[in-house]
């Protein structure tokens, strides 16, 4: 049975700890009251007296890392009798933990785990609720509230352990690349019959689909995937390391949340066979910390298209790995052609013309020439569209606009720009409509000159690619004349493309990329 | 023979005063009158007015003078007109006839019924639709019951005239002549305590009494024809003490509970059964605990505004159908 060392609660105002050293290693034998660890706060410094006998299984807590009361900080292996004496030394290990902890015999451990310290006040110290890790319900219990509850790790670099040790066990066993099976990041609680039943039949929530509200998987959907499993219509996942069975199963599920806990930077943990992937959308890891209100903060709710540019941020990030290639566009050309018409075109036009509607044709004409680059992901399918309905990233004052410019390929750079100009004015007027935002197959985004070397964009769902442009500045570039290399003052700008590894691979998105920074530079534009 | 919910209780009525000569109905309008309903029709005739008595209009004084009797051996049946007014006899039931046995060391008891005409839905506005029966649920000593069917208005009643301590007895206005029943021949009681089963499901559970009980099962009939789902039905039957077992088993059973009743929300028993549950079913619940009850606030004279107010069928079937999608 494995001991729990947690951080004590060292006085009223204390909430958080750092460990400052630690005075046993993994594998050490130790004896009840031994001392353990330092531990500093900012009223007192003290030693952690091992709260039983056994071997170290597990330094949880690194040096330096501060951890919220409760947060455990290593696991003891408790040998023979001692391991009876868990619980209540368990409890001794803070010296003003509730007595909840210290009369509790092994069989009884529930009703230990399951009482709240009177000393661990909630809203900091949830973890201090499991006191032991040997009955499977209340752990599950233990670990849904821990979920649930404010998590008091204070700055980025020390990640909820409360967070991470109670969402690690559920996806422990989960098979190696398969997390998404059910659509993870769409339900991560689990009421508690369902909670119990995973416990029971062993199985892995991350792969049951959910029918319920929002994706949640229901007891009934966890009763359709047992009678699937029992049907031989779905696999269980690959056992690892007795992760299945039964009594291990807990110790089994302790080990990566263990590990998880360790790392405090937020960087992928350490190899987890048979692991889901950390950082996956609702899957175990870090949780910001709780908001803490200072003076002078002012709050700014999300307006509604903020969350939905949010969301839909969120969602390409997510779901399509971005991959970034940049050129080098020597706009020299193109510079001069706009500075010919400028006047003319103003005049016959009566608005600018801007570098924009020249890179835009660009782009329509290199999407021409790789149709792959103009399509949509739809399901398992990439849709290559036809008609070029190029995305035009506008800033708004409610946050970013992408009106469409449709079926590009048919303008002129005048058509293009004219288009560009009406949306333009659309906008200002707040006249835009759902169709002028709708229908893109590909993007072009142009996000202010200044202090904009370059950048990439994230790709505008359901599209594959979108091109970003940079600052536009003079440079000393290397140019050949007459068979001559020399040093000569160039207009230049940097274009980025983001495009979606699921289905353009390097060369495509190079190959492209070249093509329209190529077109651009060659200006051969008609106006 | 079909009888109606409020024939039953003036069968067992007339049955329990043949039975024990002890018994005897007290309240306003009750002898000549034969009750504001007619729930006491007939009784005056059959039993003479030493048996059968109008009271002066004081639910202090009808309750007040019924603790007495009791106390000396009688079993008073006694009548509220309208639930509604119950408070007015407030003292005399939580703090007289709840307490006797307690005071007395157990050596002496209060067997009386003290019958309260409740529910709403009639348009009777807040004076005549009140569901007062939460305020008696906490309180030790008394036994609360609310019969949903005939069988059980008549089996309950029975088993509250012989019963050895206050019963209160909230039977539904609405139900006094909207439910009928064939009723068997002969004597039969209804024991207080246990709840019933009125329909057996698997997706969901409701837990009701009284006029929702009608309302629920309704309910449940729709939700499975259209959505397939099965429904299980509680009648929890006896408010005071509560069925546990019962309602721990519908809850594990199904994971999924919904609380029906038409008093209001806030403090009504829904809570305590939803607590009940939380406390002890945790682990096989499946989605929130939900309450369907009437809004907190007295109802309405308007008919519009008493629908808006009161639980209904609709709304049971709105939540029955959330809830399951869960």
């Amino acid at each position: 049975m494995s001991i729990e060392v947690m951080m004590p609660q060292m006085g009223e105002s204390v909430v958080e700890g750092t460990v400052t050293k630690w005075l046993v290693k993994e594998g050490d034998r130790v004896q009840e009251d031994q001392p353990l660890c330092e531990i500093s706060t900012d009223k007192v410094d003290t030693e952690i007296p091992s709260p039983g006998t056994g071997v170290i299984a597990k330094l949880i807590a690194a040096e330096g890392e501060t951890l919220p009361i409760g947060a455990p900080l290593a696991l003891i292996e408790a040998s023979g009798a001692q391991a009876a004496g868990g619980a209540p030394a368990g409890g001794r290990a803070q010296p003003k933990a509730a007595p909840a902890a210290s009369p509790a015999a092994p069989g009884k451990a529930a009703a230990a785990a399951g009482a709240p310290p009177a000393a661990a006040r909630p809203q900091q110290a949830p973890p201090t609720l499991r006191a032991v890790r040997s009955e499977p319900r209340p752990q599950a219990a233990a670990a849904q509230s821990a979920a649930e509850a404010p998590v008091a790790a204070r700055g980025a670099n020390a990640p909820s352990a409360a967070t991470a040790a109670a969402t690690a066990p559920r996806s422990a066993p989960a098979g190696a690349g398969d997390s998404a099976v059910a659509g993870a990041g769409v339900h991560r609680r689990y009421s508690p019959v369902v909670m119990r039943m995973a416990d029971e039949h062993g199985i892995d929530l991350t792969r049951v689909p959910g029918t319920g509200m929002g994706g949640r998987v229901s007891k009934r959907d966890v009763l359709a995937y047992l009678d699937a499993l029992a049907a031989g219509q779905v696999q269980p996942p690959a056992a690892s390391g007795g992760a299945a069975n039964g009594a291990n199963r807990q110790d089994a599920a302790a080990q990566p949340s263990a590990q998880a806990v360790a790392r405090s930077d937020a960087a992928p943990a350490a190899p987890r066979p048979g692991g889901a992937p950390v950082g996956v959308p609702g899957g175990p890891g870090y949780r910001p910390p709780v908001y803490e209100p200072r003076e002078g903060d002012v709050i700014e709710p999300f307006t509604r298209r903020r969350k939905l540019i949010a969301e839909h941020m969120v969602y390409s990030k997510t779901h399509s790995p971005h991959v970034g290639t940049l050129a080098e566009v020597d706009l020299t050309r193109v510079m001069r052609l706009r500075n010919k018409h400028k006047d003319a075109f103003a005049a016959q036009e009566g608005f600018a013309l801007t570098l924009l509607p020249l890179a835009a044709a660009a782009t329509v004409r290199a999407l021409k020439e790789f149709p792959r680059m103009n399509s949509s992901v739809v399901g398992d399918s990439l849709i290559v569209r036809h008609q070029v309905n190029l995305g035009i990233a506008m800033d708004t004052e409610e946050g970013l606009l992408v009106p469409v410019l449709k079926a590009a390929e048919g303008m002129s750079v005048v058509g293009l720009a004219r288009e560009i100009e009406r949306l333009r004015r659309k906008i200002a007027e707040k006249k835009i409509a759902a169709d002028d935002l709708a229908g893109g197959s590909f993007t072009l985004t142009n996000p202010g000159r200044e202090g904009n070397l370059f950048g990439f964009a994230i790709i505008n769902q359901p599209q594959v690619g979108i091109l970003r442009m940079g600052e536009i500045k003079k440079r000393p570039v290397v140019v050949e004349a007459d068979g001559e290399d020399t040093i000569a003052i160039r207009t230049m700008m940097y274009l980025a493309l983001s495009y979606d590894h699921r289905v353009i691979d390097g060369v495509l998105g190079n190959r492209f990329l070249f093509r329209a920074a190529r077109i651009l530079e060659e200006a051969d534009f008609e106006l | 023979m079909e009888v109606t919910y409020l024939k039953a209780i003036n069968q067992a009525l007339h049955e329990e005063m043949r039975r024990d000569d002890n018994v005897f109905v007290m309240g306003e309008d009750v002898g000549e009158l034969g009750g504001a309903f007619k729930v006491t029709e007939g009784l005056l005739d059959a039993f003479g007015e030493d048996r059968v008595i109008d009271t002066p209009i004081s639910e202090a004084l009808i309750v007040g003078a019924g603790v007495g009797a009791a106390m000396l051996g009688m079993r008073p049946v006694l009548e509220m007109q309208f639930g509604d007014f119950i408070s007015c006899a407030f003292d005399q039931i939580v703090n007289t006839a709840a307490t006797l046995r307690y005071r007395h060391g157990g050596r002496a008891s209060c067997p009386l019924v003290l019958r309260a005409p409740s529910g709403a839905g009639v348009h009777g506005a807040l004076f005549h639709s009140q569901n007062p029966e939460a305020w008696f649920t906490r309180v030790p000593g008394l036994k609360v019951v609310a019969p949903a069917t005939p069988y059980d208005a008549k089996g309950l009643l029975k088993s509250a005239v012989r019963d050895d301590n206050p019963v209160i007895y909230f039977e539904h206005k609405r139900l006094y002549r909207s439910v009928k029943e064939d009723l068997p021949e002969g004597d039969f009681t209804v024991p207080i305590g246990p709840a019933e089963l009125r329909l057996e499901g698997r997706d969901l559970s409701v837990i009701t009494y009284g006029g929702t009980m009608h309302q629920s099962l309704d309910a449940a009939r729709i939700v499975e024809k259209e959505d397939g789902l099965k429904v299980e039905v509680l009648d929890l039957r006896t408010l005071l003490p509560l069925d546990r077992e019962a309602i721990l088993a519908t809850a594990r059973k199904t994971g999924k509970v919904l609380i029906a009743h038409e008093d209001r929300l806030t403090g009504g028993i829904g809570g305590e059964v939803a607590a009940i549950i939380a406390e002890y079913a945790f682990d096989y619940l499946d989605g929130p605990i939900r309450r369907v009850a009437a809004l907190d606030t007295h109802v309405a004279f308007s008919p519009p505004l008493e629908e808006y107010i009161l639980p209904n069928t609709n709304k049971i079937v709105d939540a029955i159908r959330e809830l399951a999608a869960y």
